[in-house]
């Protein structure tokens, strides 16, 4: 359980990140302020509930004691920003957008286009809008929207190679496959056959819900030396021979691969720049424990079967 | 749905069809609820779980189209053609421009991971071993210890159903097909919910259409974090906190609102079906409590009596 001092801590750091990430929370503020002020105009039951209910709310979670029930409520799975889920800031951004442009930029809006003047409001209402959309154009993503990295997609490509391999050489079932994270992550989510040494909870605590597996030491450092001998900066080093001693110490000792071996992993996928180190040493974990040892390069990447 | 009109006599007793829609799309969920509940509880294999849920949704039907046709016979007269085509507005058509990028974003770009979410590895579980929770998603090893607000949630078991009816790969399922389905939902809830806050004449037409473009520009522009909306739409219209966020809450808001209970009730559970909380209530119980205060709070004047209070007293400064 989390203390109380714990939960202030997150209150406000929280509201710190939603507020650097959520720029919009300043427009959504003079809304309800402009809501405020003109609080006669609005005659229609259901638009006062959605304002005063948007308003109350919003106070609640700003105010960092009442935030901190909405946070107790939410549960600790679940981040700071999630509690915003409570207040519909979407729709209340609009709803502002469009009546203060149909209500003060161009207010006679309504049934004009056939008055004299129709133009000339049509023209301030556009203006109006452009305004706005500027507005949030500056204050979001500048358009920019998220795409996936051009190395994430590569390291996907070998992913699929790699799985496309292990299926025509009939490699998935009873397997148990050991390599780089991204590559496993990739394999996993793509072909329920493939068994992994450990999933993306490794990397990924919230993959986990938490307390899916819990890892023993032997995984995670297993899982250390892995991401040392794959990493790709280790790797561009290793080419320009300025490799680090970390990544020296690595590729010095097969201890790693035989602890992985003993705990059933009978796949290993090493990048292939570090086969010229790896290679007797698979040979003589394969000769320990009585197995054949096959390999085969898949893109960037050695695969390396003990059967 | 923005540019045709519907004839507006008789609006209250009319049956919606964006409505309809919502009813439809909330009802299913729980109906896949109960099938997915009967193969985690009675560890019923995923395919018989499909045969009890198609069971269900066909009783639920032919219920719900008996009842409607029985309470509301003006439904009818809506499906004979009340329904014409209006001029169209240059509102609307930049809101369809908007959709259309949306819907190429969703169509053509891959997919992104986002951190925890773990759907794709379990739904390729679920296909292959014919079982809820059998294996480990993450690792495909034989266990035993899901952790029960995951396993309480129908969403995995409703891809895997969809997978294995259409034939479709879980990529594509998870991947375009459901996040479509989820862009085409959010825009019907929030064109209902315009309506509310604008009201449903025909003069407020214009302000309705031009709402919804903000709505879609929002999305678009403000998708930088996984709890916003317009990442869900764009990036992750699979996951629960998405359907929630961007279908459920506009859903209950519009529900609430209008004093659609039913809806409002269908709406919350069809949350505590998709996404956990601790309570299993979720943040459709505190809208729907929210606005019933709201409601309360306005009918006994006491915020307007406040509010006089603060203009006497401004009044008085002046």
């Amino acid at each position: 359980m989390r203390t109380l001092m714990e939960y202030w801590g997150l209150a406000i750091s929280g509201f710190e990140r939603f507020v650097a990430d959520y720029k919009y929370t300043a427009l959504i503020i003079c809304v309800l302020l402009y809501a405020l002020v003109h609080r006669k105009r609005y005659e229609r039951r259901e638009l006062k509930k959605f304002l005063l209910y948007s308003g109350g709310t919003m106070i609640l979670l700003m105010v960092p004691m009442t935030g901190i029930m909405f946070l107790i409520y939410q549960t600790r799975f679940y981040d700071y920003e999630w509690i915003w889920s409570c207040v519909p800031l979407t729709a209340l951004l609009a709803w502002g957008i469009v009546t203060v442009v149909f209500e003060e930029i161009s207010p006679e809006m309504v049934g004009a286009g056939k008055t004299s003047g129709g133009k000339k409001l049509t023209f301030a209402r556009w203006c109006g809008i452009a305004a706005a959309v500027a507005v949030l154009f500056i204050c979001g993503n500048q358009g920019r929207v998220q795409q996936v990295s051009e190395e994430t997609i590569q390291i996907q490509r070998s992913g699929e190679d790699i799985l496309e391999y292990l299926e025509s050489e009939d490699l998935l079932q009873e397997h148990v496959v050991w390599g780089p994270a991204q590559i496993m992550e990739y394999m996993r989510s793509h072909n329920g056959s493939v068994v992994l040494f450990y999933g993306r909870d490794m990397w990924d605590a919230k993959a986990g819900a938490y307390d899916y597996e819990v890892y023993g030491t032997e995984e995670i450092i297993c899982y250390e030396w892995m991401e040392c001998v794959s990493s790709a900066h280790n790797l561009y080093l290793l080419e320009v021979e300025q490799a680090p001693d970390a990544l020296h110490e690595a590729l010095a000792t097969e201890d790693y691969i035989r602890l992985a071996v003993s705990r059933d992993v009978d796949v290993v996928i090493l990048p292939s720049q570090i086969t010229g180190w790896i290679e007797r040493k698979m040979q003589l974990i394969a000769e320990e424990n009585e197995l054949s040892i096959v390999s085969a390069q898949v893109g960037e990447y050695t695969v390396w079967v003990l059967e | 749905m923005l540019l045709t009109g519907i004839n507006r006599k008789n609006s209250n007793r009319m049956i919606n069809v964006g409505e309809l829609y919502l009813y439809a799309f909330s009802g299913s969920i729980v109906i896949f609820e109960i099938g997915h509940l009967a193969g985690v509880f009675a560890e019923i294999p995923v395919s018989d779980c499909g045969r009890i849920i198609c069971g269900l949704i066909a009783a639920a039907s032919i219920c719900s189209v008996a009842g409607l046709i029985r309470k509301h016979r003006e439904v009818l007269d809506f499906w004979k053609g009340s329904c014409k085509l209006c001029k169209p507005c240059v509102p609307g058509i930049l809101f369809f421009l908007l959709l259309t990028v949306q819907i190429y974003h969703i169509c053509y770009t891959p997919m992104m991971q986002t951190s925890g979410d773990i759907t794709l590895e379990t739904v390729n579980s679920f296909l292959i071993t014919d079982k809820i929770y059998n294996v480990s998603p993450l690792t495909g090893k034989v266990f035993g210890g899901t952790p029960f607000r995951y396993e309480i949630l129908c969403l995995p078991t409703v891809y895997t159903l969809l997978c294995r009816w259409s034939g479709m790969t879980p990529e594509f399922i998870v991947g375009k097909v459901i996040p479509l389905a989820v862009l085409c939902l959010t825009y019907t809830a929030y064109y209902l919910l315009s309506g509310a806050l604008f009201g449903r004449e025909d003069a407020c037409k214009e302000k309705r259409t031009w709402f919804m473009v903000i709505v879609g520009a929002v999305f678009f522009l403000c998708e930088q974090s996984v709890y916003m909306e317009g990442y869900g739409i764009l990036h992750g219209g699979h996951l629960g906190t998405t359907i929630r966020n961007s279908v459920l809450i506009p859903m209950t808001l519009y529900a609430a609102l209008q004093k659609k209970w039913i809806l409002a009730g269908l709406s919350i559970l069809a949350e505590a079906c998709i996404v956990w909380t601790f309570w299993g209530m979720g943040v459709s119980v505190i809208i729907l409590a929210g606005v019933i205060f709201t409601d309360l709070l306005l009918r006994s004047n006491y915020v307007c009596r406040i509010f006089s209070r603060l203009a006497d007293k401004e009044g008085n400064i002046s």
